[in-house]
C-alpha cells in the first residue's frame, strides 16, 4: 500500500518540477535575438565577409553568408565608454606600432626568392607571414568604437596594463565629454598570442561587423 | 621657493585625481547606458511578433548557405577545409600567397601576391594542367619574356588537378609538398596531391570556395 503512495509522489514532484523548473522564455532576449538576426542577415545578404562580435561570451566569429569560417575566443574582454550602437559598423582602420611590411622582390636575385630546397621550420621565408601580425594593435570602427587587442600580461606588465586603463579611460571619457563625443572603447586579449595575430590577419579594412551584448549583466569589466 | 613648488606640485595631482575621477563617475554613468540600452522591454505582441520573426529568418539564413560540400581556406594558417553545413569533411595544409611585391623593372607595373580573399565558386576543373607562365614569373627569374606562347607552356608544375575560381587563379597540386603550411605561392593555393584528388573528386563546378 505504502510503495504505490511512493511512487504517486514521486510522480507528482517530478511533475510539478517539470512545469516550474523549466526553462522560461525571456522576452527581452527574443526581442533582442531578433534585432540582432534582422541586423545580422542584411550582412548575410551582402557579398563578402562580416564579423560578429559577441560580448557576452567573449566569442568574435568571422562569417560569411551566415556560415561560421572562423571563431575567436579572447580570454577577457574589458569596455568602457558608451554603448555600441546596434547596427553594422566598418572596420575604417587597423592601427598597430609597427606594422606588417611587404617583402619587395628584386628581379632575378636569388635573396628574396623564396627558398624551396630547405625543410619548413629551417628557414626564414621571404614573405608575409601570419607571425609578422602585430600582436598589440586597434581596430576603430567608424570613429564610434574602439577594440583594442593587448598581449598576454603578467607581472609589470600586467599592473601597467590595468593602471592605463583605469585611469586612462576615464581621461578619455573626460576628453570625449567636453567634445561632446561618444564612444565605446574594448580591449581584448588571447591566452594564445597567435590568435590575435590571426585576427589582425583576417579581419581586412571595409569588413562590417555587429558587436552585441546579449542580455546580461553589465560591469566595468 | 621649495614651498611653491611643493604646492604647485600638490595642486596638479590634485586636479588629476579630480580629472580622473569625474572621468570616472561619467564613464560609470556611460556604462549605465549598456545596461538601459539591452532592456527596452518588449510587449506581448512584439514577443510573438519576434517569435515568428526569428523563425523565418532561421530559415532564410539556411537558404542563403552553400548546398552541399563548400571548401574554406584559411590564408593565415595556410588550411583548408572541405565542410558540408558546420561539419568538417576533410582539412589539411596549403601554401598560399606570399604577400611579395614584383616590380617591372620597366617601373609600369607590379604584382603583389597575395591569394585573393572573399567568395568565389569552382568554375573549371582541369585534369592534368599545365601552366602557361605569366610575364612576373619571368621578370622574377630575371628572364627574358618571350614573344612565343609555346615558350611558356610548362607541363607537371600543377600536379594533377586543378580547380579554377577566376581570374588566373587556381587550387593546384605543388612540387614543393615541404612548403605546404607556408606563405610561399604567387596567388594560387598549393594542395597537397591526396588531399586534391579529394577535393577534386568531391566538387563541381558552381562548389562554393572562402578564402580569408
Amino acid at each position: 500500500m505504502r510503495r504505490p503512495l511512493f511512487l504517486l509522489w514521486l510522480v507528482l514532484i517530478g511533475f510539478v518540477a517539470t512545469v516550474f523548473c523549466a526553462p522560461q522564455e525571456d522576452p527581452t532576449s527574443t526581442y533582442l535575438k531578433n534585432k540582432f538576426l534582422k541586423q545580422e542577415y542584411v550582412l548575410a545578404k551582402a557579398p563578402g565577409f562580416y564579423f560578429l562580435f559577441d560580448l557576452r561570451n567573449k566569442r568574435i566569429e568571422l562569417k560569411s553568408k551566415g556560415i561560421v569560417l572562423r571563431t575567436w575566443e579572447p580570454k577577457r574582454v574589458r569596455f568602457w565608454g558608451n554603448p555600441v550602437p546596434f547596427r553594422s559598423l566598418a572596420l575604417t582602420r587597423k592601427t598597430a606600432l609597427t606594422l606588417p611590411q611587404r617583402k619587395i622582390i628584386k628581379p632575378g636575385d636569388e635573396e628574396t626568392t623564396p627558398k624551396l630546397q630547405t625543410k619548413p621550420g629551417e628557414f626564414e621565408l621571404e614573405a608575409l607571414e601570419i607571425k609578422d601580425m602585430p600582436r598589440i594593435f586597434a581596430l576603430e570602427l567608424e570613429d564610434v568604437a574602439n577594440i583594442s587587442v593587448v598581449g598576454k600580461e603578467k607581472g609589470v606588465k600586467k599592473f601597467w596594463s590595468l593602471l592605463k586603463w583605469h585611469i586612462g579611460m576615464p581621461l578619455k571619457t573626460l576628453k570625449l565629454h567636453h567634445k561632446k563625443r561618444a564612444m565605446s572603447f574594448i580591449q581584448i586579449s588571447f591566452d594564445d598570442q597567435k590568435e590575435g595575430q590571426a585576427l589582425y590577419w583576417a579581419l581586412t579594412e571595409g569588413i562590417k561587423g555587429l558587436i552585441w551584448f546579449p542580455n546580461g549583466k553589465l560591469g566595468i569589466g | 621657493m621649495k614651498r611653491w613648488v611643493l604646492c604647485g606640485a600638490g595642486l596638479v595631482c590634485a586636479a588629476a585625481v579630480l580629472a580622473v575621477g569625474y572621468g570616472y563617475l561619467l564613464g560609470k554613468r556611460d556604462l549605465s547606458g549598456w545596461r538601459k540600452n539591452i532592456q527596452e522591454a518588449p510587449g506581448p505582441e512584439d514577443l510573438a511578433k519576434s517569435k515568428a520573426e526569428n523563425a523565418a529568418l532561421k530559415k532564410k539564413f539556411e537558404a542563403l548557405g552553400p548546398k552541399g560540400v563548400y571548401i574554406v581556406v584559411d590564408t593565415g594558417a595556410n588550411s583548408f577545409y572541405l565542410k558540408k553545413g558546420a561539419e568538417i569533411v576533410r582539412q589539411g595544409l596549403v601554401s598560399t600567397g606570399s604577400g611579395d611585391i614584383l616590380p617591372d623593372p620597366s617601373g609600369k607595373r607590379q604584382w603583389v601576391f597575395d591569394t585573393p580573399r572573399g567568395e568565389y565558386a569552382v568554375k573549371s576543373k582541369v585534369e592534368n594542367p599545365y601552366w602557361v607562365k605569366p610575364d612576373w614569373a619571368f621578370i622574377e627569374e630575371g628572364e627574358p619574356i618571350p614573344k612565343n606562347k609555346d615558350d611558356r607552356v610548362v607541363s607537371g608544375e600543377l600536379g594533377d588537378y586543378a580547380l579554377g575560381f577566376g581570374s588566373g587563379y587556381f587550387l593546384h597540386g605543388t612540387l614543393y609538398t615541404r612548403l605546404l603550411g607556408r606563405n610561399v605561392t604567387h596567388g594560387c593555393v598549393r594542395i597537397g596531391d591526396e588531399d586534391l584528388k579529394f577535393l577534386f573528386k568531391s566538387s563541381s563546378i558552381g562548389t562554393k570556395i572562402f578564402i580569408y
